[in-house]
């Protein structure tokens, strides 16, 4: 296939040169032969727009449609699939994978040693703040997230962030383990809520 | 005139496509994707028609040996530039890997900040670059936490101009030679390519 265009363009430029003038239906041709071969040759050439991109990923997992803009449900069609593997376009469309949604779950040691995972001593009872490992000396630094757990749910990216719990009286609590990394979550993770977000716990003591 | 430019841009999209697009992977860096195809596609068009024009004029044996003494000439400059952009790649750029473990290249600085600097004393058992992210930076949008603003500039620049170098020299030999292999020896060549 490849071979052909390419000999047709050839032959089309050699009748061009010879004839020094270019025909409109020539012109056409080469345009539709280059258009042609940038798709067969090129894995990013069809991918060139944002909107073609977040389509065409919508079309490869259907089941990432939800983010993206409405465009995508009314324009999806498996016809528009082009001729391509899916999966050289999922190489491609990584960028909106670069963070991720976790959320957090304050688990708290009692007096004599127990774990409390849920229930009116731990839900609702405290904020998780966090902040850049190289970047928590510098309280001007850290980020709140506006719920409280559980679940306080934030987007992060596969790097290693470093955690602050307070209760409601701005009291930091004793976290036992505060550097999360969030592609071992990710690798590795324990819980999913209610909503399939991965569930972070973090442990405090009184 | 509009043909005539319709025809280069058709020969330029054919020699970025070949080779499955090796001239756009030359700088695959995330933050350029759009800036670099955009700037390599005009570079070579205007090349190519500056060949094109610089080629008119009578032929004869002295054009002929001067052709073949620029031709030389270019390509030589072609392997020099593709030398240096991949020493200045592997030196101004730095990998991360995403959730699914997909590695995409980011442009670094040559300077740290002092905070960079800190966590690093603080932590002697990082030694990549990438590390040095992951560890205590979070993400690429924090870069210029890790490096000076000033020295990113520089490294960007230098990635910048020796890509455009390379689109240049690569655009003006294949054109010098299509436009002299089409014109001056166009039966030989067509023999040959019959041939094959």
């Amino acid at each position: 296939m490849t071979k052909d265009l390419v000999a047709a363009f050839d032959q089309t430029l050699q009748e061009i040169t010879v004839a020094k003038r270019i025909e409109p239906t020539q012109l056409a041709l080469l345009e539709g032969i280059a258009a042609n071969l940038s798709e067969l040759l090129s894995e990013t050439g069809i991918l060139t727009f944002r909107m073609e991109k977040d389509r065409l990923l919508a079309l490869a997992a259907p089941d990432l449609e939800e983010p993206y803009p409405t465009y995508l449900s009314t324009r999806l069609n498996e016809t528009d699939l082009p001729s391509v593997e899916l999966s050289l376009l999922r190489f491609e469309t990584m960028a909106p994978s670069n963070t991720m949604d976790f959320a957090f779950a304050v688990y708290m040691y009692s007096e004599n040693g127990e774990l409390i995972t849920e229930g009116p001593k731990v839900e609702g009872k405290f904020t998780v703040r966090y902040v850049l490992p190289a970047l928590k000396d510098f309280e001007n630094a850290y980020h709140t997230i506006r719920t409280p757990a559980t679940y306080a749910v934030a987007a992060f990216p596969p790097a290693k962030m470093f955690f602050v719990v307070e209760d409601m009286n701005g009291n930091r609590m004793n976290v036992q383990y505060p550097t999360i990394d969030f592609r071992e979550e990710f690798a590795k993770p324990q819980l999913y809520n209610e909503d399939q977000v991965i569930v972070v716990p973090l442990r405090i003591s009184p | 005139m509009i043909s005539l430019l319709k025809y280069r841009a058709a020969l330029i999209a054919v020699i970025f496509g070949l080779f499955g697009g090796a001239i756009s992977h030359l700088l695959k860096i995330e933050e350029l994707t759009f800036y670099y195809t955009a700037l390599a596609s005009i570079i070579a068009l205007v090349v190519n028609l500056m060949v094109s024009f610089m080629l008119k004029g009578r032929w004869n044996t002295h054009v002929k040996y001067s052709l073949k003494a620029v031709c030389l000439f270019l390509f030589a400059g072609l392997i020099l530039i593709l030398y240096t952009h991949t020493r200045y790649f592997l030196e101004g750029t730095f990998p991360y890997k995403d959730f699914e473990g997909q590695v995409s290249y980011y442009i670094k600085g040559t300077e740290y900040t002092p905070v960079a600097k800190a966590f690093k004393l603080e932590n002697p058992y990082i030694h990549s670059d990438e590390d040095l992210i992951r560890e205590g930076f979070g993400s690429p949008d924090e870069k210029d936490k890790v490096w000076t603003q000033d020295s990113i500039n520089k490294v960007w620049m230098k990635l910048i101009t020796s890509y455009c170098l390379i689109v240049i020299l690569f655009v003006a030999l294949i054109s010098v030679l299509i436009e002299i292999l089409m014109t001056k020896y166009g039966k030989s060549t067509k023999k040959l390519i019959e041939e094959i």
